[in-house]
């Protein structure tokens, strides 16, 4: 047994955080280790030290193991714990650990490369006697074999990576006919994402779900199971909600489960904390998937239900200690339910957003893993993930709407979320019901995804926005009291204008005798009452007697306005435009902050409406961008490796050109 | 001979002589644009500092320069906390007299006016028609004079007081001005009303703290230039729409006019014809009532405007934190007081 006396981590972000606080907890110091873009991010300063590896592109710093290994023998790091993503599932990092004499928190190299296949892991479960997915795992990956398979399984079929993970590079088929373009994007994606185009074909199962089980080994061959961990709910295959116990599950398929989480996991060895990943079909089977062998992003639920630390027994077994709890004494007490809050907007296809966090409040009384606090700045360097938010309550009831709630008051100012999204994930009838698989954001568009806010609410938000907007006349040096608004001439009103996308609205107002505000949102007035500016919230009652209530914050020209039942993001007009600023017409401008990775058009081409221009690649994902008409390119403003910001000009289509 | 010049595109044109004059000088053809445009005034002589797309564009033009104008207020007063006054103003509209000849105690206005109705009064018992005294408005240290009737020899002496000890002290004066004029009749005239009325003007003249009045109800003779009427250049000067202005009121003039009329008559010799002398009389009346009235006297800019009685606070407050822009300094230089 070999205590650890100091753990580098070598990650970002809320893990890095979460993992220091156990540290913390244990008496062990942390070491952080950090790019130039997150040199003023949280986790560095909770760090005990820290040290600069590189520049932002991970390739260069957080993926850069020399450097990670080279600042642990500098500080004196006695381990390194690799959180997830990054190096977490890295063989030759596991390896290169061990050769600097520094202790990987995590399986032995070897069971990492093993499992971090999914032909090899599937062979391991199906040999174990573990049912997996009808499916091919062959080495011949001429499209042909691959199309021939394919038609064996049957369709639909399911294209993955064999290398990859976080639903790159996957792609379903529905049918013959769509085979062989669909093999060579997934081929691509699979190539650009982790440098290997190797697929496999599976069994694509209509209305999956995702169940996971926790797995914890120590050095003495003692392996147990957490439970599962229900994560169903997914958009463009990753999760976003996850929870413990699933609501379907029954006791039997909970114990096979488990069962063969363990026997796959003793099969190889398996040593510290891992994820066994299952598919379950609505009648209850369930099929080995892949093994995660690293710390989940969820696994907070379970800490919740099990009242374990799971990084505390992580830092145990690497210590060489045992496991000093049996599988029938683990506790499992009521139920909890995590979210991912993502900077991310729903309503445009869950494409990364990106902008300074203004202000950053979670309610107390559930547990926030973050690594961001308000001023942080959200960058197109890494993954957009802000925060997990967990709940733990007596039923699965109670922990749902508790944490629906706390999302309602939670407070994020600043780039867009997928916060609201999350809330109607969580009210929504069917989630309430239990009734979920891997497709439910699709199948319940609708309800989750554009839908429209209350007229009225977004009314009062804007009278809030602009009220906070003049608030600082409060703290003017020239007459700081005189009435909001207060004019000789009382055939003019103040005004603002405030816009959100391609909606504006003028917002007048003008005091009352008593008090009270006029104000008028266009067209639509109303008398507002008991104004109170504090530095954050603006509250006023409406002549109905109710109270209204809005967080505001501000950032330039920015009006972050909450409410618990809706938040808006308003831009106040400048009142004088400098001329000549006027957006270029017919042009293309990036949807999100990115990478030019292919320009596909030149000036003078002639594009169809709809045809692809160019691609960028944000947040390891590729997206097209597409003509509007059928037009002229007249001029294209990037070249590839050029790194664009949002809403930036890309290409000119001349319109008056046909 | 301006600092800055801002000429709006298309808009603007300036020439010591217009294209037909310079055919008619020296032959040359030219127009309007080519000669004196705002495009060649900013591109070519350099008469104009900036070109502005549009009005608009010129405003926001006038903004950045007055932005960087590195303007300083003189010497603001030392900020305090602003109180409201503890009486609403909404009162205000009861207390002030729709008819002039209805008295009102100025300090039921002061109370609805001044930081935390905080007034402190000086001399309360002596000259008791005109009240002086301290207080502060949005956090500006102000000297009151308000009317509480006509003004006597004592009043008179006491106003004039008070104005040197405001530019002794740099305070501003506030006038709320409510007065039929100085008391007339023998025995205020052996008391020296010409000479003590003749000091408070003097005052009111030779002062050079910043002054507001405030006409709240009748502004007539003398009265009007003791309590720093037009002519005696307040900084500001707003009335209440209740307010009347004139030498003297309309009754008081037709019967002084039929005073002399009738002395000229008997000095003749001759009849008085009643029914000219009726006429004349309602006539004067009807255009002394008519030229009091406080639209025909703003319409003529007496005044800076009319304002809502309930406003006074703020208005006051504003035309104060103008004062301030330049440097508030009372003065030592009054010539002589008539004693």
């Amino acid at each position: 047994m070999k205590t650890i006396n100091k753990i580098l981590i070598a990650n970002r972000g809320e893990i890095a955080l979460r993992i220091m606080r156990t540290c913390k907890d244990m008496g062990i110091s942390s070491v952080a280790v950090y790019s130039d873009a997150d040199a003023t991010a949280p986790f560095v300063d909770a760090a005990d030290e820290a040290v600069r590896i590189g520049p932002a592109p991970s390739s260069d710093s957080y993926l850069a193991m020399d450097k990670i290994i080279a600042a642990a023998t500098l500080t004196g790091a006695d381990a390194i714990h690799p959180g997830y993503g990054f190096l977490a599932e890295n063989a030759a990092f596991a390896t290169a650990c061990a050769d600097a004499g520094v202790k990987f928190i995590g399986p032995a190299p070897e069971v990492i490369r093993v499992l971090g296949s999914k032909r090899e892991s599937k062979r391991i479960a199906a040999d174990a006697g573990v049912p997996v997915i009808p499916g091919y795992q062959g080495e011949a990956q001429d499209v042909e074999t691959l199309a021939a398979e394919a038609e064996t399984i049957g369709f639909p079929v399911l294209l993955k990576a064999s290398a990859g993970g976080g639903g790159k590079g996957m792609r379903v088929v529905n049918a013959a006919e769509e085979l062989v373009a669909a093999i060579e994007g997934a081929k691509r994606e699979s190539k650009s994402a982790f440098g290997d185009d190797t697929l496999l074909i599976e069994k694509y199962i209509q209305r999956p779900r995702h169940v996971e089980i926790q797995i914890l080994g120590d050095e003495h061959g003692e392996l147990i199971h957490l439970f599962e961990r229900e994560c169903s709910i997914q958009r463009r295959h990753q999760k976003v909600v996850e929870e413990t116990p699933s609501p379907v599950l029954d006791e039997a398929t909970r114990e096979a489960m488990g069962n063969a989480a363990v026997t796959v996991g003793k099969t190889v060895g398996y040593v510290n904390a891992g994820t066994v990943e299952f598919i379950l079909t609505p009648e209850e089977e369930f099929y080995f998937l892949e093994v995660n062998t690293r710390l989940q992003v969820e696994h907070p639920v379970t800490e919740c239900i099990t009242g374990l630390d799971l990084v505390r027994e992580q830092i145990r077994v690497a210590q060489g200690e045992p496991l000093d709890i049996a599988q029938t004494d683990v506790p499992r007490v009521g139920a909890a339910v995590e979210v991912r809050l993502y900077a991310e907007d729903a309503d445009n296809d869950f494409l990364p957003t990106t902008g300074s966090v203004v202000d950053w409040w979670v309610p107390p009384h559930v547990r926030a893993d973050s690594g961001i606090v308000a001023g942080f700045d959200v960058g197109i360097h890494y993954d957009p993930m802000l925060a997990k938010i967990i709940s733990h309550a007596p039923t699965r009831g109670e922990a749902v709407r508790k944490l629906a709630n706390a999302l309602r008051d939670m407070v994020v100012a600043g780039p867009i979320t997928n916060r609201e999204f999350l809330i109607r994930v969580l009210e929504h009838p069917k989630f309430l019901a239990g009734e979920l698989d891997t497709h439910f954001v699709d199948h319940h568009t609708a309800d989750l995804i554009g839908v429209e806010k209350d007229e009225q609410l977004r009314d009062r938000a804007l009278i809030a926005a602009t009220l906070a907007g003049v608030a600082e006349r409060r703290a003017a040096a020239v007459l700081p009291r005189l009435p909001l608004g207060f004019h000789n001439n009382r055939f003019v009103d103040d005004w603002v204008e405030l816009a959100q996308g391609d909606d504006h609205w003028t917002v007048r107002y003008r005091p009352l005798r008593d008090g009270g505000l006029q104000v008028s949102v266009d067209d639509r007035t109303m008398t507002i009452r008991h104004l109170d500016l504090a530095a954050d919230y603006v509250t006023y009652e409406t002549e109905d007697g109710r109270r209204w209530r809005f967080h505001v914050a501000q950032h330039g020209a920015m009006r972050f306005v909450h409410h618990r039942h809706g938040a808006f993001r308003f831009a106040e007009k400048p009142r004088f435009v400098e001329p000549g600023a006027a957006a270029v017409e017919g042009g293309c401008v990036a949807p999100m902050p990115g990478k030019v990775i292919k320009v596909l058009v030149s000036a003078g081409e002639t594009v169809d409406a709809g045809a692809s221009l160019m691609i960028l690649e944000a947040m390891k994902m590729e997206h097209q961008v597409t003509a509007p008409t059928a037009d002229q390119v007249e001029q294209v403003l990037v070249e590839v490796g050029d790194q664009v910001e949002a809403d930036e000009l890309l290409v000119v289509i001349d319109q008056a050109g046909q | 001979m301006s600092d800055y010049v801002v000429m709006v595109k298309e808009q603007a044109q300036v020439y010591l002589a217009g294209p037909p004059l310079v055919k008619m000088a020296t032959g040359e053809e030219t127009n309007h644009e080519d000669l004196g445009g705002a495009e060649m005034h900013s591109k070519v002589s350099g008469v104009s500092d900036y070109l502005a797309e549009d009005e608009m564009d010129a405003i926001r033009l006038g903004r950045e320069i007055v932005a960087h104008l590195n303007w300083k207020k003189g010497a603001a007063p030392v900020p305090r906390p602003v109180e409201p006054p503890l009486y609403d103003a909404e009162e205000l509209l009861g207390i002030a007299s729709a008819d002039i000849k209805v008295p009102f105690d100025s300090r039921e206005v002061i109370a609805r006016i001044v930081d935390g109705s905080r007034f402190s009064e000086f001399k309360p018992l002596y000259g008791k028609t005109l009240i002086c005294g301290s207080a502060y408005i949005h956090g500006f240290p102000v000297g009151i004079l308000a009317n509480n009737g006509i003004l006597f020899s004592d009043s008179s002496n006491k106003g004039a007081q008070f104005i040197q000890l405001c530019n002794q002290t740099n305070t501003p004066l506030l006038f709320l001005q409510n007065i039929t004029g100085f008391m007339v009749g023998q025995k205020y005239e052996q008391e020296g009303i010409i000479k003590n009325g003749a000091k408070m003007i003097n005052a009111v003249s030779n002062s050079t703290v910043p002054a507001i009045t405030i006409m709240t109800g009748a502004s007539y003779g003398a009265g009007n230039y003791a309590m720093s009427g037009r002519a005696y250049a307040p900084r500001f000067l707003f009335t209440w729409p209740n307010h009347r202005i004139a030498v003297m009121g309309g009754k008081q003039l037709g019967g002084v006019l039929e005073i002399i009329q009738r002395q000229a008559a008997a000095k003749k010799g001759v009849e008085v014809d009643e029914q000219r002398l009726a006429v004349g009389k309602a006539m004067i009346e009807a255009q002394i009532e008519k030229e009091s009235n406080p639209f025909f006297a703003t319409a003529r800019l007496w005044d800076d405007g009319i304002i809502d009685p309930r406003d006074t606070r703020s208005v006051v407050a504003i035309s104060l934190s103008a004062a301030y822009t330049a440097k508030v300094r009372g003065t030592t230089s009054w010539g002589v007081f008539r004693h």
